[in-house]
C-alpha cells in the first residue's frame, strides 16, 4: 500500500491533485448517491453515509501520508455539497481555495468526492495541472477564461479528487437536464490552535468511528449559521482580510484564529 | 489740442529712419510676418486634424462610429502570452465586450488566434503591454505575459464566442435605447 500511496503522492505534487477512482464500496457509493441529491449545502455532513465517507480509513491514511503527519482532522473546507439542477448556466469563475506559500509546508488538503458520473455536458470540475504552487489574488484569477493544459473532471460515481488547495480551479457550464452534486470538504493536520465549527448533528455522526473521533478532536459545536459562516467566512473591515479570509492554509487558519482571538479579546 | 497735426509731425521725424533702414529691411520684416502667419495657419489645421480624427464636431469620439456614422461598441481581448512578445503562443484568453455569453465558461471554446501577431493582423489593436517584471516574479505570481487588445465593431459584430460560451443575443438598437 505505501507503493500505491508513493506513486499517487508524486502525482499529486507534480500536478496538484489525484484521482481516486474505485476505492468505495458499491453499497457506501449508491448510499451517497441518494443523500447527495436529497441534502443540499452543509446538511449532507449529517448523513451518516458522507460521515463514512469522511472518516473512510483508507482515504484518511492516504491524507496522513500526503501531510507527513500521522494526527489529521477535518478542516472546514467550505464544507458543502453542490448540487446543481441541469439545465442550467452555473459555470464558475477560476479561483483557488487558498494562498500558495513557497516557504510553507502542506497543511491541508482539499477533497471533491462526485456521487454520480459527471459527463463532459454537466458541469465538471476544471483543473488547471501545475498551476498549485503560484501565488495568485482573487483579482488575477477572476479575469481568466480559457487556459491551455486545462483539465476537465469527467468522472465515475464515487471518485474523490484530492488536491491542493491552492489549485486553479473552476466549474464549467452545465448544459445536460441531469443534476449534478459534487461535495466538497477538507483535512488538515491536527492542530488544538486551530479550532472550526460543525453542527451537533455533524459531530455525532462523525463520532461514530474512531476515525471519525479523531478527525473531530478539536471541532466545537455550533448552530447550522456559524457552522457556516463563522468558522472560516466572517466578516471582517480590513480589505486585505476581505480577499484572503475565506482561504484556509497556513495564512487563512492563521488568519481565522487572529479573528476569533480579537473578538474575545475585545469583549467586555 | 489737435490731434492730426501731431501725428504728422511724428510722421515727419520718421521718414529718414525708415529710409535709412532699406528697402531689403522692410521686405525681411515682411517676409516674417507672412512665416509668423503661415505657421498659425498650419498648427491650427494639424490642431483641427487632430481634434477631428478623435472628436467630431458634435462632440463624439470618432472611433465609436464608422464612416456611415453608425454606432461602434468597444471590444477588448486578454491574451496571456507564453513570453513578452506578439509571437508568443497563447497561454489563456479571455473576450470582454458589451454583451453576455450564453453560458458561463464553456471550456470548448480557444483562442481564435495563436499569438498577438494574428490578432493584430486581424485589425485588434494593442492597448496595454505586459509590465516590466523582476526576474522570478512571473514565475510565481501569474499566469502569462498579459497583452490587452481592443477593436471596434458595430453592434451585435466582433468573435462569435468567448470562453464561457457563445455570445449572446443582444437586444435590437431601438429596445435598447428604449
Amino acid at each position: 500500500m505505501a507503493e500505491d500511496f508513493k506513486a499517487l503522492k508524486k502525482r499529486f505534487v507534480d500536478t496538484g491533485y489525484v484521482l481516486l477512482e474505485n476505492w468505495f464500496d458499491e453499497d457506501l457509493v449508491s448510499r451517497i448517491g441518494e443523500d447527495s441529491l436529497a441534502h443540499k449545502g452543509i446538511s449532507v455532513f449529517e448523513r451518516e453515509s458522507v460521515g463514512d465517507l469522511l472518516a473512510h480509513p483508507r482515504v484518511a491514511d492516504f491524507v496522513a501520508y500526503l501531510l507527513e503527519s500521522t494526527d489529521i482532522a477535518i478542516s472546514p473546507f467550505r464544507f458543502w455539497n453542490h448540487l446543481t439542477p441541469g439545465g442550467t448556466s452555473d459555470g464558475g469563475g477560476w479561483h483557488v481555495d487558498d494562498t500558495w506559500m513557497a516557504d510553507r509546508p502542506l497543511t491541508e488538503i482539499l477533497c471533491m468526492y462526485y456521487p454520480h458520473d459527471v459527463a463532459e455536458d454537466m458541469g465538471p470540475t476544471m483543473l488547471l495541472p501545475g498551476s498549485h504552487r503560484r501565488l495568485y489574488t482573487p483579482s488575477q484569477t477572476r479575469k481568466l477564461g480559457w487556459i491551455r493544459g486545462q483539465e476537465k473532471l469527467t468522472v465515475g460515481a464515487g471518485s474523490l479528487a484530492v488536491a491542493y488547495p491552492s489549485i486553479l480551479h473552476a466549474k464549467a457550464a452545465h448544459f445536460s437536464e441531469r443534476p449534478r452534486s459534487m461535495i466538497k470538504y477538507g483535512y488538515e493536520i491536527a492542530d488544538p490552535r486551530y479550532g472550526y465549527y460543525v453542527t451537533r448533528e455533524t459531530y455525532d455522526n462523525l463520532a461514530r468511528s474512531k476515525t471519525g473521533r479523531g478527525l473531530i478532536r478539536f471541532a466545537e459545536v455550533k448552530d447550522k449559521k456559524d457552522a457556516v459562516w463563522n468558522s472560516y467566512w466572517d466578516f471582517h473591515q480590513s480589505y486585505t482580510f476581505q480577499d484572503f479570509k475565506h482561504q484556509i492554509g497556513v495564512v487563512g487558519r492563521a488568519l481565522r484564529k487572529h479573528l476569533e482571538h480579537e473578538r474575545r479579546d475585545s469583549a467586555p | 489740442m489737435a490731434l492730426k497735426p501731431i501725428l504728422k509731425q511724428i510722421g515727419r521725424l520718421a521718414r529718414p529712419f525708415l529710409k535709412s533702414l532699406g528697402k531689403a529691411a522692410v521686405l525681411e520684416l515682411q517676409r516674417e510676418g507672412a512665416r509668423q502667419v503661415s505657421r498659425k495657419i498650419r498648427s491650427t489645421i494639424e490642431k483641427r486634424g487632430r481634434q477631428d480624427r478623435i472628436e467630431r464636431s458634435d462632440g463624439v469620439d470618432a472611433r465609436s462610429v464608422d464612416e456611415s456614422g453608425g454606432k461602434l461598441q468597444q471590444h477588448l481581448l486578454y491574451i496571456w502570452a507564453n513570453a513578452d512578445l506578439v509571437t508568443a503562443d497563447v497561454i489563456s484568453w479571455n473576450y470582454f465586450g458589451p454583451f453576455d455569453a450564453e453560458y458561463q465558461f464553456d471550456p470548448r471554446h480557444e483562442c481564435p488566434y495563436g499569438n498577438i501577431r494574428e490578432a493584430m493582423a486581424d485589425g485588434w489593436r494593442v492597448v496595454s503591454f505586459p509590465k516590466v517584471e523582476y526576474p522570478l516574479e512571473n514565475t510565481h505570481n501569474q499566469l502569462g505575459h498579459e497583452f490587452i487588445l481592443e477593436r471596434f465593431y458595430p453592434p451585435g459584430a466582433g468573435l462569435p464566442n468567448t470562453p464561457h460560451g457563445a455570445r449572446k443575443t443582444e437586444p435590437a438598437q431601438g429596445a435598447e435605447d428604449g
